[in-house]
C-alpha cells in the first residue's frame, strides 16, 4: 500500500518530520534519507535530545526548489509518531499521489484555487475586489531595475 | 539564515494534526513574522484562526548563498483576521515581502501576467498571517541528530 509513498519519498534526500510537543505546539526536524519501509509505511525517526516531542499526529513533508525558487517539487505523508521501545517511529496513515506530470499539477492547482477563492468570497458575502495590478507591476519593475 | 533562506516549513494545526507547507516569510522589525497566503489557498489562515500554535523551520539553504548552513526552529502564536488585501500599496509589509519574492523567484512574475491573472484570479487577493515567536532553537551545523541550542527570541528584533 505504501510503495507509491516510498517511491516518491526516495526522490528526495531529506524529509521534514513534524509532530507536536507536550504543550501542543508543532515541532519540526529534518530526517536525512529516512529508511521508509514500503510494506509497513513506517520509518525510525532520529529525534534530537533536548527537543520535546509527544506521541500523536505527525506529518512528513519533502520539498525542493532550484536556486531561483522554481522547479518546485513536493510530497506529503500524513501519519503518527509513536514511541516504540526506545525509539520514535513514524507510521503512515494517508498518502495522496499528485498527478504524474507537472502540467497536471499546474492545472489541478489552478482549478482548485479558483474554486476555493470563489468559496472564500461567497461565504463572507464579499464581491470580487479590484486588484491593484499597477502597484504589483511597479514592485516587479522596481525589482527588475535593481537587478540591472 | 532567517533572512536569506528562500523558504521555511510552516506548520499549522488542523483538528489537532500538523499541516506543513513551504512558505516565504518576512521577518518584521518588531520580531514577528509575516506570512501571506491567498484566498485560493486559505487553509493556513483558517487553521490559525482555530488554533494559533504554529512553527517555522528554516532548514533549506538552497539559493541562499550561505556556505555553512544551519537550521532554526521557531515556535509561536499566529493571528490572521478576516481582512483581505487586494491593494498591495495599502500594506507596506506585504509590499516588502512581495518585492523580496519577486527578486528571488523571477518566474513567479507569471502570476501577474495576463495568462496568470486568468488562470489564478485569486492569487493576488491576500490574507495576512502574523506569527509572534515564543521559543527558538538553533542547529548551528544543520545536524539534527545533535541537541539544539536555545535562542533568545528577543534577538529576532535586531535582525532587520
Amino acid at each position: 500500500m505504501w510503495s507509491e509513498a516510498a517511491k516518491e519519498l526516495a526522490e528526495f534526500r531529506e524529509a521534514v518530520l513534524t509532530a507536536l510537543d507536550p504543550a501542543g505546539y508543532p515541532v519540526s526536524v529534518r530526517q536525512m534519507a529516512p529508511r521508509y519501509d514500503p510494506g509497513t509505511g513506517e520509518f525510525t525517526v532520529v529525534w534530537p535530545s533536548g527537543l520535546s516531542v509527544a506521541e500523536g499526529p505527525a506529518t512528513v513533508l519533502c520539498h525542493s526548489h532550484d536556486e531561483k525558487l522554481w522547479k518546485i517539487k513536493q510530497m506529503q505523508i500524513k501519519g503518527r509518531l509513536q514511541r516504540r521501545a526506545d525509539q520514535w517511529v513514524f507510521i503512515s496513515t494517508d498518502f495522496r499521489r499528485l498527478p504524474g506530470s507537472q502540467l497536471g499539477v499546474f492545472w489541478r492547482m489552478a482549478r482548485d484555487m479558483r474554486r476555493a477563492g470563489r468559496r472564500y468570497l461567497e461565504r463572507r458575502g464579499l464581491e470580487m475586489p479590484t486588484v491593484n495590478w499597477k502597484a504589483l507591476q511597479a514592485l516587479r519593475n522596481g525589482t527588475s531595475a535593481k537587478d540591472e | 539564515m532567517i533572512r536569506e533562506y528562500r523558504t521555511c516549513e510552516f506548520t499549522t494545526l488542523s483538528n489537532g494534526s500538523p499541516q506543513t507547507w513551504p512558505v516565504s516569510p518576512l521577518l518584521l522589525k518588531d520580531g514577528r513574522f509575516l506570512i501571506a497566503t491567498n484566498i485560493g489557498l486559505p487553509q493556513k489562515a483558517l487553521n490559525v484562526r482555530r488554533n494559533p500554535k504554529v512553527s517555522l523551520l528554516f532548514s533549506d539553504p538552497t539559493g541562499s548563498g550561505i556556505t555553512e548552513p544551519g537550521a532554526i526552529l521557531i515556535q509561536g502564536d499566529a493571528i490572521s483576521d478576516d481582512h483581505i488585501v487586494a491593494d498591495i500599496s495599502s500594506e507596506p509589509d506585504l509590499a516588502a515581502l512581495a518585492e523580496t519574492v519577486f527578486a528571488r523567484q523571477p518566474a513567479g512574475s507569471f502570476m501577474i501576467s495576463r495568462p496568470g491573472r486568468r488562470l489564478f484570479p485569486y492569487y493576488c487577493i491576500r490574507i495576512l498571517i502574523y506569527v509572534t515567536p515564543r521559543r527558538g532553537y538553533l542547529w548551528p551545523a544543520r545536524d539534527f541528530t545533535r541537541p539544539p541550542e536555545q535562542i533568545d527570541i528577543k534577538e529576532l528584533q535586531r535582525v532587520v
